[in-house]
């Protein structure tokens, strides 16, 4: 277990190598062919050569590789590199060090990766149980319809529409009104509070989580239904084990290896659902982060961020790989 | 003295320009009685109503005074400090307001005097020595300050510009007493008093110079508001009413809190749920909803900005000032507003936007729509057959549509067909109209940093302007810029300013189009919203909480 634990911790190292050269190469293809941010920066508004350099200078745009249309700037990914091993990841154009945002965004993102998967699980996998318990009945009809409707909104549309239909209405509807608790109002507010850092982020992250809903649901359908026949259930059942213990234990249990997998890669899905996520709802967190470096072309921010975000996916593909062991005896790492 | 305002309502019914000017009190007694904003706002009449009023912004770059050029910033930036002179919102005329005399006899020297006894929020004084502190910083070229070209008009710019030049100051700043300096040009420049309204040239305590990241996240200024706390990075910048502020356009209010969003429509969304009370700019799609929801609370006035389609003249296709001329009457420019742009600018009749002093109405022939007059023109100029009109602009800002239209507009009226060039992003686009590269009519746009003629003629149109880049020259258009700099008062310079852009009123080196109109909404929390288009905001210090 040790050693296989080692062992993918060292795979990491040449997946982020790799990540980051790519990230490198594409942030400074991007500056070489849309032009220097410095200039777009002050639009109509030309700024002198002397003015432009300097600014230039500030941001690491001036090497002249970035002209070069393809060339990979071997010298300044060396830098990157070398700047990345000491912690520091450089910064935006607000001047703002790239660790101080990662470190302010985190935790938002964090929260709200954290309901989203609450919702996933709780929802996702108590659906899909009695769907698979009531094998094409009214419950497995129903929650098949109702979470393909919802997978069919693209994210952008979903939480657009949650937060004009149902957040303005009831905010509007709870003011004045003394009958309500504050904490309703609060809980369905347009856009992230920072004075509730858990319930005003509850609205999007439900609309985040009930992205991942159907496939949650519908994995643990298949897979429970196909165990619910197996050998050892049977098994189970005729030794006189109650119900409620061959289920709970001996089917779920097993049913969860492809649920857990489909989990580890949602959290995937999370990070870039976040990114539109987190801008419908004002929400400060890495995402939202990303899409304005990305609108402005701050290459420090998109290069660490995306790295960041490999970094997180590794992490819990580990993570996902291990909980195997726990869930079914049968598999052991060497 | 109290007068009742009715600015944002009358133009929003009447979409007028600016209300002519019934400013009760003379403005220019050098005290600095500032105006008619300042009569009204002024906390004798007891306006002082105290609440807090939120307000969206848009992450700003900077929140120092000197590297401030764009909106978000300069925002805060006009809350927290107090500048030498102000603008009356009703006429657009001078105020001074830090300034005690501002005072020149040939246009080229200047001498500026502070008004006594004024401080900073940490106590420090608001002397001569701030300002040339604040000055000399932003003009030295090592420290890459955006707002730099502001002070290029100042004796010895170039030497403090350059890369690691051994000159930290300008030569033209001469301290010459506690409260006074003078400022010496390069040459003869009138508008001067005008620029000064600009926020590169506030004055800049010394705490703030010594700790410059400290003081871009906690600005000290010396306006009537200032921060409550720290800047919050993309949460919000909270301000409080500065009790001790010494000028008399103190706040009505206690707080004003610019919540930070990443897109202005969850900012709709949070104004029409009662968690904003001000929304500075309703996004272009939404402003038909909330011109019927907020009717008189939804402020629409022209602003500063026009948009213009400018000609490549070196392009020999468009050197013949007849088919500039044609091209710009074949656009029926009001029906674009109505159709595609959702009515959020208006049509443009000249090529200063109508707030700024000097504006001369309907005066441009050739910025009118008549299609019978540009198929004459059209058909006496040269143009190769077959040849497609190119019209670049840059994607992804939401010009396609109504590119797309004016195209549409002369394809229709001189039958020549058109191509949408947008494949250079942004800062490319810019790149290739500075390399002359462009091939067709070109978007363009512009927006006053000061109200002055001056800031729409001489950088873009002059022969080597510093933002010039239609390739168009005239002597006479140059010769006349060069007198309305020199002359010897803002009124004389106005009419001959108003005379150069006669010259570019017949030459048409670019199609004036559109005026940008402004879009703030507010809920019914606010009183006595009073719009003031020379900081394109409500004004800050003249809002009331109900």
């Amino acid at each position: 277990m040790g050693r296989y634990i080692i062992r993918r911790l060292l795979q990491f190292i040449p997946t982020l190598a790799g990540a980051l050269f790519l990230l490198h190469y594409l942030a400074s293809l991007a500056v070489q062919l849309n032009g220097n941010p410095a200039r777009a920066m002050f639009g109509d508004r030309r700024p002198s050569e002397a003015m432009l350099a300097a600014v230039s200078k500030l941001y690491n745009l001036d090497d002249p590789c970035l002209e070069q249309v393809g060339n990979p700037c071997l010298g300044q990914f060396v830098n990157r590199v070398t700047n990345l091993a000491q912690g520091d990841m450089g910064s935006n154009f607000r001047g703002r060090p790239v660790t101080e945002i990662i470190a302010d965004s985190l935790p938002l993102s964090m929260r709200l990766a954290v309901i989203a998967l609450t919702v996933q699980i709780l929802i996702g996998i108590t659906a899909g149980i009695f769907a698979g318990l009531r094998n094409k009945g009214v419950i497995d009809y129903t929650v098949k319809i109702s979470t393909v409707l919802i997978i069919a909104f693209p994210v952008f549309v979903l939480g657009k529409v949650v937060q004009t239909t149902v957040n303005v209405p009831v905010t509007n509807a709870l003011r004045g009104s003394d009958v309500a608790p504050d904490w309703v109002a609060v809980f369905f507010s347009v856009s992230y509070s920072p004075n509730s850092p858990w319930l005003s982020l509850m609205v999007p992250g439900i609309v985040l989580g009930a992205l991942g809903l159907a496939t949650t649901a519908r994995l643990t359908r298949t897979s429970l239904i196909e165990n619910l026949h197996a050998d050892y259930v049977r098994t189970a059942t005729a030794k006189g084990m109650p119900r409620r213990r061959v289920i709970g234990v001996h089917a779920l249990r097993n049913s969860l290896i492809p649920v857990v997998t489909d989990l580890g890669l949602a959290v995937g899905v999370l990070l870039s659902g976040a990114v539109v996520t987190e801008a419908i709802f004002n929400i400060p967190g890495v995402g939202f982060q990303l899409i304005n470096a990305i609108r402005l072309g701050e290459s420090p921010v998109i290069v660490s961020l995306v790295t960041f975000f490999v970094l997180i996916y590794l992490v819990v593909n580990l993570l996902v790989d291990l909980l195997y062991a726990v869930l079914d005896p049968r598999i052991r790492y060497e | 003295m109290r007068r009742p305002r009715t600015l944002t309502r009358a133009a929003a019914l009447a979409g007028a320009v600016i209300l002519t000017a019934a400013a009760c009190g003379s403005s220019d007694d050098g005290g600095g009685s500032g105006g008619g904003d300042t009569d009204n706002a002024s906390s004798e009449g007891g306006d002082y109503t105290g609440g807090e009023v939120r307000a969206n912004l848009t992450s700003p770059q900077t929140l120092i005074t000197t590297d401030t050029i764009e909106a978000e910033g300069s925002t805060v930036v006009s809350a927290v400090y107090s500048k030498l002179v102000d603008f009356d919102i009703d006429t657009g005329e001078v105020v001074h307001r830090v300034a005690e005399s501002i005072e020149t006899e040939d246009n080229q020297t200047w001498e500026i005097t502070i008004r006594e006894g004024l401080e900073f929020h940490n106590g420090e004084p608001v002397d001569a020595d701030s300002f040339l502190r604040a000055w000399n910083f932003g003009a030295y070229g090592d420290n890459a300050q955006r707002g730099s070209f502001f002070y290029a008009v100042i004796e010895g710019f170039d030497e403090v510009q350059e890369e690691g030049s051994d000159i930290t100051e300008l030569s033209g700043l001469e301290k010459t007493g506690d409260l006074s300096f003078s400022v010496t040009l390069n040459s003869p420049f009138t508008t001067f008093e005008v620029a000064l309204g600009h926020n590169v040239f506030l004055p800049m305590a010394q705490e703030c110079l010594d700790d410059i990241d400290a003081c871009n996240l906690n600005p000290i200024g010396n306006g009537p508001f200032k921060m409550a706390s720290p800047w919050e990075h993309d949460v919000e910048i909270a301000l409080e009413r500065w009790e001790d502020y010494p000028g008399e356009n103190t706040a009505n209010i206690d707080n004003l809190t610019f919540s930070i969003y990443s897109d202005n429509q969850t900012a709709y969304n949070d104004l029409q749920a009662g968690n904003l009370d001000v929304l500075r700019t309703t996004p272009p799609e939404l402003r038909d909803q909330a011109r019927d929801q907020f009717t008189d609370r939804f402020i629409e006035v022209p602003t500063s900005q026009i948009t213009v389609m400018a000609y490549p003249v070196y392009d020999e296709a468009f050197s013949d000032p007849k088919i500039r001329q044609a091209l710009s009457m074949a656009v029926d420019r009001q029906k674009i507003i109505d159709n595609v742009l959702l009515g959020a600018f208006e049509p443009a009749d000249s090529f200063i936007a109508p707030v700024i002093p000097g504006y001369q109405e309907a005066a441009c022939e050739y910025c009118q729509h008549n299609p019978e007059r540009a198929k004459e023109l059209f058909d006496e100029a040269d143009w190769p057959s077959g040849k497609k009109l190119q019209l670049h602009y840059p994607p992804g800002a939401g010009h396609d549509e109504w590119i797309e239209a004016v195209g549409i507009e002369i394809e229709n009226t001189l039958g020549i067909e058109f191509e949408l060039r947008n494949e250079l992003e942004w800062a490319e686009h810019l790149n290739a109209r500075e390399d002359e590269e462009m091939e067709g009519p070109y978007r363009s746009g512009w927006i006053m940093s000061y109200p002055s003629q001056e800031y729409y003629l001489k950088p873009l149109y002059t022969t080597g302007g510093s933002s010039a880049d239609t390739g168009w020259t005239s002597e006479d258009f140059d010769r006349l810029v060069n007198e309305g700099d020199a002359a010897p008062s803002l009124e004389e310079a106005q009419e001959i300013y108003a005379e150069a852009e006669q010259i570019l009123m017949e030459e048409v080196p670019a199609i004036p189009l559109f005026y940008g109109r402004s879009s703030a909404a507010y809920n019914d929390t606010l009183d006595n919203v009073i719009y003031n288009i020379y900081e394109t905001n409500p004004s800050w210090t003249d809002l009331q909480v109900k």
